[in-house]
């Protein structure tokens, strides 16, 4: 690079940045407007964080200015999609401390863009059962997908808490309203999953060939159980 | 190849839902890159829906990094190929300046230094982008808020020598030009008087923000009155119609509401036109 980009990406670093006066000479611009373009990238980088995670800016009083600093400095801002920059923020507040449920509630906010975006699209293939090529499953030690939904249906949920408690989420794309399902699953519902990713499960006889290959898997589950599974990961379209 | 879409404005999130219900829609929308290539979900439904209706879709970008120091990025390019090669935009574009250094992604168009260093970086790209995507490129001229004091040309100087050097055209930003000639002293008249007008491919229309000792390209209101001016002087000048794109960023309102903005831009057309 020559001096004056140089000068540009020392002056516009996160922390540890180059003085304005020094960056004046390299570039020859005036300290007015590097100021000014400061201020417009830092706005952008801030303002990602705080429209990725609106729920946590309701239930916990976090000052974006001046924690973004530090975050961008320990995570550059690599990503060309603005909303991409803050996908490390569960991993950073765990480090500073935060709160686990804190922690869980922004992975559940980063999950809700990223199928929101994901380009996953749904295969044609009507023969066998396919997962949602949006779905991701994630572990949580809260019961995060419940306390948003209570959240949303009442603000007097923010000053709540939610219920602890290991549960995994089964996170899709509803394929016709595009939003995003949260389902909590159990070990039937996981290993389902698991199984139809790997092998091919004819529609026809989707329950006992599933439960062939749960008992594969070493899981005896009864006809009755297997089809409840399916019921639920079928309606909330994690498979289809 | 007729490159006149008409008028159109810009795609946002805001109006998804207004898009999939109106009877009225404009002639064109422009698409930020970086908000629909790898997208899928609704943003890929309010596209096709757009394309089954045989709506253009042109792409225009902010991060192509044209005026920046390092290469183009492939990943971002590839991703952009797959976009164009599914919709199949008449042209593209993105913005003369830079947006990103080293690994730091700025989301800002920050100002280039006007020097031969620059000119041979920024046509060097151009040509390869022309030479990869085989559709027309048009590069856009930015608000900017001071001119480096080592640049060697002037804003009119480096942006013909560019057009002399590529194939490329101009996204003609009336409302930069005259943000330009309020914070920079620039002649908004003697620009587009200066420019190869037949090299236009676009223009944009947008709002400011005068805050009394700066104004500043917010894209957050209606068209300023002396922008549709100075749009009329350009019409008349380039004497031929152009395709021309109301951009609206921040408070954005309804659909009908930049769709009057769009409106109000034929109209200016339809009297210098007949």
């Amino acid at each position: 690079m020559n001096s004056y980009y140089d000068a540009w990406f020392s002056f516009l670093k996160p922390k540890d940045h180059l003085d304005i006066q020094r960056t004046s000479e390299l570039t020859g611009l005036n300290e007015e407007t590097l100021e000014l373009y400061k201020g417009f990238v830092q706005n952008h980088w801030k303002g990602a964080l705080k429209k990725m995670f609106p729920r946590l800016r309701d239930v916990y009083p976090i000052d974006w200015d001046e924690v973004f600093r530090e975050y961008y400095d320990l995570y550059p801002p690599s990503a060309w999609d603005m909303n991409e920059m803050t996908y490390s923020i569960p991993k950073f507040l765990e480090d500073k401390g935060f709160d686990q449920y804190l922690v869980e509630l922004t992975k559940y906010e980063v999950l809700e863009f990223q199928v929101y975006k994901s380009p996953g699209i749904k295969s044609l293939d009507k023969e066998s059962l396919k997962l949602n090529p949006t779905m991701s499953l994630s572990m949580f030690n809260y019961k995060i997908a419940q306390w948003v939904k209570m959240m949303d249906q009442d603000e007097n949920y923010y000053q709540s808490l939610p219920q602890s408690g290991q549960n995994i989420l089964g996170v899709c794309r509803d394929f016709d309203t595009h939003m995003c399902r949260f389902t909590e699953l159990g070990k039937i519902e996981v290993a389902i999953l698991e199984i139809v990713k790997q092998v091919p499960i004819g529609k026809e006889n989707k329950v006992q060939e599933l439960r062939e290959a749960l008992a594969h898997f070493e899981i005896e589950a009864e006809h009755k159980r297997v089809e409840e599974a399916l019921n639920l990961l079928e309606s909330q379209q994690l498979i289809y | 190849m007729d490159l006149n879409l008409g008028f159109g404005i810009g795609l946002r999130r805001s109006h998804y839902n207004e898009i999939l219900k109106s009877s009225v829609l404009p002639d064109w929308f422009e698409v930020l890159s970086e908000n629909v290539i790898d997208y899928g979900g609704k943003t890929k439904s309010v596209l096709d829906y757009l394309a089954d209706k045989k709506i253009p879709l042109i792409n225009h970008g902010v991060g192509l990094n044209l005026g920046g120091p390092e290469g183009l990025d492939e990943d971002y390019l590839q991703l952009l190929e797959a976009w164009i090669k599914e919709y199949k935009p008449l042209w593209f574009s993105d913005h003369l300046c830079f947006s990103s250094l080293k690994v730091h992604q700025y989301h800002d168009l920050l100002p280039i230094i006007k020097n031969e260093k620059s000119l041979r970086i920024i046509t060097d790209k151009i040509k390869k982008l022309e030479d990869r995507f085989q559709i027309p490129f048009a590069f856009e001229n930015i608000s900017y808020y001071g001119e480096s004091k080592h640049s060697q040309y002037s804003e009119l100087e480096f942006i013909n020598s560019i057009l002399d050097k590529t194939e490329s055209y101009l996204l003609l930003d009336i409302n930069n030009i005259f943000v330009n000639e309020k914070n920079l002293n620039h002649n908004a008249k003697a620009f587009i008087d200066g420019i190869d007008l037949e090299r236009v491919i676009q223009v944009h229309l947008a709002g400011h923000w005068d805050r009394g000792d700066i104004v500043i390209d917010t894209h957050g209101s209606e068209v300023n009155e002396d922008v549709f001016s100075l749009f009329k002087y350009f019409l008349e000048k380039r004497n031929a119609p152009v395709s021309t794109l109301i951009e609206w960023d921040n408070n954005i309102p309804s659909l009908a509401e930049v769709m009057e903005q769009s409106n109000k831009a034929k109209a200016i057309s339809d009297e210098v036109f007949g």
